[in-house]
Formats: C-alpha cells, structure tokens, sequence
C-alpha cells in the first residue's frame, strides 16, 4: 500500500535536486540580494537534506510481480534460498 | 520369374538399382537451394539436414571431409545453396543429396522477416528519435522482464546493488525462448505498466544464436515496447546483436550488465553532487556575506560622520541665530532706544528751551510710543520656533540611525546562523593549501608528504599528509 508513492517519490527527490541546482547557479550569479540569497541558502539546504533523506529511506528488496487471487498485480518476495532464486 | 504378355516384372531390388543408377547419372552434379532445418551434427563428424523450400523437402547429408572446408557454420534457417549429387540408399529405399559444398543464399528467411517487420514497424514511427523517453535519474524502482534463472538475471541484480545499494528490483519472470516467449514478454511489458510502480523497465536477455533472440524480433514485444509508458530498456545477447527491440526501445544497451549499469547512477556520485551543491552555495553566501558585511560597516560609518555633521552644521546655524538674536536682545535694543530717546531729549530740551511748555506733552506721547514697539515679544517667538525645529530633527537622525543599527544587527545575527564558520563549530574542518586559497575537496587532490593548511572553528594549524587511504569522500550530512 505504501508504496504507492515510489513515483511520486521520485519526482520528489528530482524536482528537489533540480530547484538545488537553481539556487546554487542563482546564488554563483551574485546578482541577489543579501535577504533573498539567504532565504534561498535556507531552502536549499531543505532541498538537500529532502534529498538526502530519500536516499536513505532507499532499501533494497528483491520482489517478483505476481497476480494475487483477484487477478490484481501485485509483488511478493524473491526467495533468498529457493531452486528460481538468482541470488 | 513368370513372364506374361511381354510383360517385364521387376524384383524390387532390380528396380531399386534402375531407379539408382537413373538418378545418380542424372543428378551426378546438381545445384540447389533451400533452407535448412533439423540440421544435426553426429559423433562421426557427418552432417544429416534436410533441405527445403515452401513446397517440397530434400534429405541432405554432408561428409566429414566436406564439411571441414565449409566457411560458416551453418544451422536450422539458413538459406544456403549447395552442390552435390543425388545418391539412393537401396536398403531404404531413399534418395538424398550428398553435398559437396554449401554456401549461405542471401538472407535466410528469419533475416528477410527481421528486415520486414523493421520496415513495417520503422513506418509507423516506432523507431522515432523524438519519441524515445528520458531514463530517470534515480529509479528508485527498477523493473526487469528476463528469465528468473541463469546468470543474467543475477548479473543484473549484483550491479544495480553495486552502483546504488537500496533500490527495488521487480522481476516480472518470462520465458526468454522458444515457441510463445515473444507473448510472455509482452504481457510481462504490460503488466509492468499495469502494476505502475516501476520508474524503469529493462527487457532482456543473455547471448545467443539468432533463434534464441528470436523472441525480441516479433512484433508483440515490439508493440509492448512501444506502448509502454514507463521508459524502457532494451539488453539483448552481446554487443553485436541488434533486435527489433532495441529499435524501440528508449535506451538500447549492450548487455543485460551495461543495461544496469546505465540506469543505475552511482550512488556515492550522487551524494557528493549534493555535497557539492552544499558546499558552494556556503561559499557563495559567505562570499556575499562577507561583502555585505563590509558594506554596512561602511554604511553605519558614513551615516554616523554625516549625522554628526549635519549636528554640527545644525549646532552652527543655531549658535548664528543665537548671535543674531542677542544682537536683537530687549536689553540691547533698549539700550539703543534709551541712547536715540537720550539724544531726543536732549534735542527737546533744546527746542523746548525754544518752543516752551507747549512741546512737552508732544514729546512724551512720543516716548509712550517708542514702548510701545516692545520688540523683545516677536524675539521669543522666534527662539522658539527655532527650538522646536532643531529638536524635531534630532529626533529625526536618531530615529534612522537606529534603525540602521537593528538591520545591521538582524543581518548579522541571520549571517551567523548560515555562516561556514558555524559548520566548522559543530567539528568539521576545511583542508586547504599552506596560503589557505586551494580547498582540498577530494583526497585525489592530495599525495603524500604534501602540505596543507587545517582550518578548525578556533584557528589554523599548519599539517603535512601522512599517506592516502581511500578515494571516499565524505558527505557533507
């Protein structure tokens, strides 16, 4: 259920990474003013640390997609250990 | 043997030995062309194949000795022309061809419908530059339609988890060959998109012969492919195999392994571009700060010389008036009056010695209004008007110089709370070269016995590089 938002999650985690990128070429132009260069200094630094935390919200999980009894996709786990296994 | 009515009966094997000798003087040195199929090589080194076309089929065998000059290996689906000679085997009663030579015939059939269905598919704008999507920069959720067992599946998995530990794989397991593959596939595409949660799709495979690729040829998986919403890409055998599916597909990669190479980034080189991005614009804003800083040093300089000049110049102009006024004083004016009203008196005593008694009572009414004139009132007015308008503006340069004061305040307080000088308090430090102007941002920069500058929140001290142990950055969270 949760993991309805693994898009969105990305789009999250770029659009951040983008709007970091804006500030710091916006803030290397030197054309601001000292309050909006700081207020822009403080966001991102938000931006940042969004990023930064979706990336350690990142967990690795091996998952196959299955239909369940509904005929709805769905994902279970790999089997670490089974004969189909790869890993 | 009965002999009847001039009728010739033949043994089986007398007919069987005209057939032969008709056929193998007949057909002693043919050409003929055909495809092959059930091409199988025995432990004797021979060939057995059958050759055939849309309308009939040949038994062919292909001696040891024959097949050790052939320029190609050939196999099931070639279309090849051979040289030979008929031969019947009169045990069996079968007739084949015995080849002498064989070379490939143009395109095989697998080829020329390859060619077809990219020139069928190529008109319809499958193969569109300006249709082939972006990868995105982090899957956080990576699809993958392969066969679940064998290396390439694993190989796969081991690079993503090497580039960028923590992503989720999805397998959607297909069968890769063989009668009904190319469908699997296909539902596997859309069923990747049904489910949504993937940010990318690799469809693949590892190495084979034409036949076994053969899946990522058909069309199903070509349309799948194209109508895909999810960005797809395509890893198909090695690197001089080219499918119908890399045509379509977003991003054709070389092997299943380069394909997890290219979607999955680094993960270390994402997290020093974010260190990156941190670092400079701390620098840029210290940059500023420090400029801004200098400006309103300046900026409380001039505007505290130009308020004590305007003091000043406010202080001179009242001490002119106050010259002025005293000039104006009651006293000073009184003391003039009384000097003219001396001289008028003496002036009326002399013409009241000529004039007599009547001239007195003129003369008085005349000093009555000479008191009149009262000039020491409009003097006060003055003064005070005066007063309050030098008081009003010092109120005035007060008022803007402290507010002047508080936003130079506000913005330093703001300034030290961003300040790289507060990151160096929590404990990091910044190596730079011995004159400070080099940072050092990566330990590629450095080499032993090298010296460096260490600056820490309380100072600099002066250091040399030990030796190098890892190429890690450090991550500025």
């Amino acid at each position: 259920m949760n993991e309805k938002n693994d898009s969105g999650k990305n789009l999250k985690f770029e659009a951040a990474l983008k709007r970091l990128e804006e500030i710091v070429s916006k803030l290397e132009s030197g054309e601001l003013e000292l309050e909006k260069s700081i207020e822009l200094f403080e966001e991102g630094v938000k931006m940042a640390k969004t990023c930064q935390k979706k990336l350690d919200e990142a967990e690795k999980k091996i998952e196959k997609l299955v239909r369940d009894q509904e005929g709805k996709l769905t994902t279970e786990p790999m089997e670490e250990a089974g004969e189909d296994a790869p890993f | 043997m009965p002999e009847e009515e001039g009728r010739k009966v033949l043994t089986v094997a007398e007919l069987t030995r005209d057939i032969k000798s008709a056929l193998e003087s007949g057909f002693s040195g043919v050409w003929v062309e055909g495809e092959i199929s059930n091409y199988k090589v025995y432990t004797s080194g021979h060939v057995y194949f059958t050759l055939k076309d849309d309308q009939a089929q040949i038994r062919a065998v292909m001696w040891k000795g024959k097949r050790a000059h052939l320029k190609f290996e050939p196999k099931d689906g070639d279309h090849v022309v051979c040289r030979g000679r008929v031969s019947v085997f009169e045990k069996r009663g079968e007739y084949q061809v015995v080849v002498e030579a064989m070379e490939p015939k143009g395109l095989g059939a697998l080829q020329a419908a390859f060619e077809q269905l990219k020139k069928k598919l190529a008109a319809e704008g499958f193969f569109d530059e300006a249709r082939k999507r972006p990868l995105p920069y982090i899957p956080w959720s990576v699809g993958i339609v392969t066969s679940p067992k064998g290396a390439v599946i694993r190989d796969m998995v081991r690079t993503i988890n090497r580039r960028f530990p923590g992503l989720r794989i999805v397998l959607a397991p297909v069968r890769v060959q063989g009668d009904g593959a190319a469908g699997k596939i296909a539902s596997a595409i859309a069923d990747m998109n049904e489910y949504g949660q993937v940010d990318v799709i690799i469809v693949g495979r590892g190495g084979g012969s034409l036949e076994d690729l053969w899946a990522f040829n058909e069309e199903p998986v070509a349309r799948a492919i194209f109508a895909s919403k999810i960005p797809v890409v395509s890893a198909v055998g090695h690197e001089t195999d080219f499918t119908i599916a890399d045509f379509v597909a977003d991003l054709r990669a070389s092997t299943p392994t380069a394909a997890a190479e290219q979607i999955a980034p680094e993960r270390e080189a994402v997290e020093e571009s974010l260190g990156e991005s941190l670092k400079s614009m701390t620098i840029e804003l210290r940059d500023m700060t420090e400029g801004y800083a200098r400006q309103t040093d300046d900026l409380s300089d001039r505007a505290a010389r130009a308020l004590a000049s305007t003091t000043r110049h406010f202080r001179e102009r009242l001490s002119g008036a106050a010259r002025h006024l005293k000039a104006l004083s009651p006293a000073v004016t009184l003391k003039n009056q009384k000097a003219s009203l001396a001289n008028l008196m003496k002036g009326m005593s002399a013409s009241l010695s000529r004039t007599g008694k009547n001239k007195r009572s003129e003369s008085a009414a005349m000093v009555n209004r000479l008191f009149a004139i009262q000039p020491g009132r409009n003097v006060a007015r003055l003064r005070d008007a005066l007063e309050r308008r030098f008081f009003a503006l010092n109120e005035r340069t007060r008022a803007i110089m402290s507010d002047r004061r508080a936003r130079a305040r506000l913005v330093s307080g703001r300034l030290e709370a961003v300040s790289p000088l507060a990151v160096l308090e929590r404990g990091y430090s910044i190596v730079t070269s011995p004159d400070g102007k080099v940072i050092y941002k990566s330990v590629k920069s450095l080499s032993p016995g090298m010296g460096v500058k260490i600056r820490m929140a309380d100072g600099d001290v002066p250091a040399s590089i030990g030796g190098k142990k890892a190429d890690r950055q450090e991550k500025l969270f």
